[in-house]
């Protein structure tokens, strides 16, 4: 099992994790919105002073690439820019939503699930997966969807869908669906996602790292 | 030393390698984000911070990969911590403080304004401190005397609108494109002096104070007499531009050569975006002997990251003075921990 660090900042959650072949250390998080800049450092060397590893002996570093809240994503990039840069260990970026759904499946055993997250100026991002081989797979892309048209979404999934995400308060209350509330993306969630993605080769090196936003620039008004 | 300088306080990216024993850059690059910008008649913000994000790692590998340069070589990077805009320094500082600790060097935070300022030293040997100094920039308006690469004393500033803010909204006014300072220099050059004359607010005031509100509302109020009498045709564009340009011109010299005076400093230096305005430099050489004129090159006016390594390298350079000081009786309250 490679070294791997994992940084998750996409929501008002900051966290942080590092996994070696011999321990995973315990969860450093702190949930107080645009706090990330100020905490993660700490975090990153009090994990890297657990694990007993030192920075140069990590292999990769995960990050949770979004959607998500714009600054914490920035932050979290940034930082993963840096250090994947000077460290020259490739970068697994995966999905904010795939981590929630892996978190869905590993501690509430849910096979299918629907993320659904409150993207603000009345849209939400929206993430469908299935857990296949004990890994959360997307059914499709990664989307956004006005919040008018959470309920219709809701309705056209069969009954085996368990529903996750801070945007569950927008779904009427007489759909009879599984609803889990308030579900936030952890990093210690994304090792076996990123075991599988390191077996496939999909990591890349740091200066190709993007965040995924999923809302373009569209609600700004053009000149 | 070796000092890597990055600059994300606005729209600009800008990186550069500095090698203080030298006194050279090894290179310069720089990202700007104008043409986007445009599209929004105006800098937004959270784009503003999207496109640091997916420009500076990239023109930072470009440079080191093909200049065959080892990370190594660096001894500390240096950012912009501020003043600017919150999204885009976020990203400059995150990056620089992550990049410096995977190399175990040292990060120096640089005050955007000082590092404009601070710049014209590394092309004039003959600027000695103290010198006056006039920042001008779509940000601020601002006279300080610089005594050191730390003491500042701020003789006046904009109680409103920067200049350069002026400069832009004149511009958007009149329908020409972001950023508008470049516009307007351009299309005065084609102006008539006619009678359109604006007001020089607070031209004779006792202060060293700018305000540019006054003179922006007279220019709305003009534009919207012109239209309304259908005479704003292309060329009296380009005479409200010369009459605006101007107007904002005498203020800033004016007021600039007075606190001269005042503060006994012979030498002044024009940084920030504004003072790549060559009506504005030729206006000062009507007021200030030519020697005593100092500006940066013309392409280092605007945000660059060459200015963020030179002023960290000489904030560095006065904490390696060879005086032997001793304070005996130093307080923990007085430690300046920058």
């Amino acid at each position: 099992m490679p070294n791997i660090l994992s940084i998750e900042t996409s929501s008002a959650c900051c966290s942080v994790c590092i996994k070696t072949d011999h321990l995973e250390t315990q969860l450093y998080e702190n949930n107080a919105p645009n706090t990330h800049g100020e905490i993660i450092f700490e975090f990153i060397k009090t994990a890297l002073q657990e694990s007993g590893i030192s920075k140069e002996d990590l292999d990769y570093i995960v990050f949770g690439s979004g959607p998500g809240s714009f600054t914490g994503l920035r932050v979290g990039c940034s930082v993963v820019q840096g250090l994947g840069y000077g460290l020259k260990v490739p970068i697994i970026p995966i999905s904010s939503l795939r981590i929630t759904a892996q978190q869905a499946f590993e501690k509430l055993n849910s096979k299918n699930i629907v993320v659904i997250n409150d993207a603000h100026m009345e849209e939400l991002y929206v993430g469908e997966y299935k857990c296949s081989k004990n890994i959360a797979v997307n059914l499709k892309p990664d989307y956004s969807i006005h919040k008018d048209e959470i309920n219709e979404l809701v309705n056209s999934f069969p009954e085996d869908f368990s529903f996750i995400g801070n945007a569950m308060h927008f779904i009427e209350k007489d759909l009879q669906k599984k609803i889990i509330y308030d579900f936030a993306p952890k990093a210690n969630f994304s090792f076996n996602i990123a075991a599988d993605l390191i077996l496939n080769q999909k990591f890349v090196p740091a200066e190709q790292v993007t965040i995924n936003y999923l809302s373009g620039e569209s609600q700004w008004k053009r000149v | 030393m070796q000092i890597l300088g990055i600059e994300t306080s606005c729209d600009e990216t800008g990186i550069a390698l500095y090698d203080d024993n030298k006194n050279q850059f090894i290179f310069e690059s720089l990202f700007s984000q104008a043409a986007k910008h445009n599209l929004f008649g105006g800098v937004v913000p959270e784009l503003a911070a999207r496109d640091h994000i997916n420009k500076l790692l990239p023109l930072i590998d470009e440079e080191f990969s093909s200049k065959n340069i080892d990370l190594k070589n660096i001894d500390a990077i240096a950012y912009t911590k501020g003043p600017g805009l919150r999204g885009p320094l976020m990203v400059g500082t995150a990056f620089a403080k992550a990049l410096a600790f995977s190399l175990n060097i040292p990060t120096i935070p640089v005050h955007h304004m000082e590092a404009h300022l601070i710049m014209a030293k590394y092309e004039a040997d003959s600027l000695l401190y103290p010198f006056m100094t006039l920042l001008v920039s779509g940000g601020h308006t601002l006279l300080a005397k610089v005594n050191s690469p730390d003491e500042y004393k701020i003789i006046g500033e904009s109680i409103d609108d920067a200049v350069g803010e002026a400069f832009d909204k004149t511009a958007k006014l009149l329908g020409f494109k972001y950023p508008g300072g470049p516009e307007i220099e351009k299309n005065a050059l084609k102006g008539n002096l006619s009678e359109i004359v604006f007001p020089r607010p607070m031209i004779n005031s006792q202060d060293f104070n700018f305000s540019f509100s006054g003179l922006k509302t007279a220019v709305l109020y003009e534009i919207k007499r012109l239209k309304e009498e259908k005479k704003l045709d292309f060329q009296k564009k380009c005479d409200v531009s010369l009459a605006f340009q101007n107007a904002a011109i005498e203020c800033l010299v004016k007021k600039s050569v007075n606190a001269m005076q005042k503060e006994n400093c012979n030498q002044l230096v024009l940084s920030g975006g504004v003072a790549a305005n060559k009506a504005l430099r030729k206006s000062f050489k009507y007021e200030i002997d030519e020697k005593n004129l100092f500006y940066p090159d013309l392409s280092r006016c605007t945000d660059n990251g060459a200015m963020v390594a030179f002023a960290a390298s000489e904030k560095l350079n006065l904490q390696r003075d060879h005086e032997i000081k001793v304070n005996p009786r130093w307080s923990l309250e007085e430690i300046d921990h920058g």
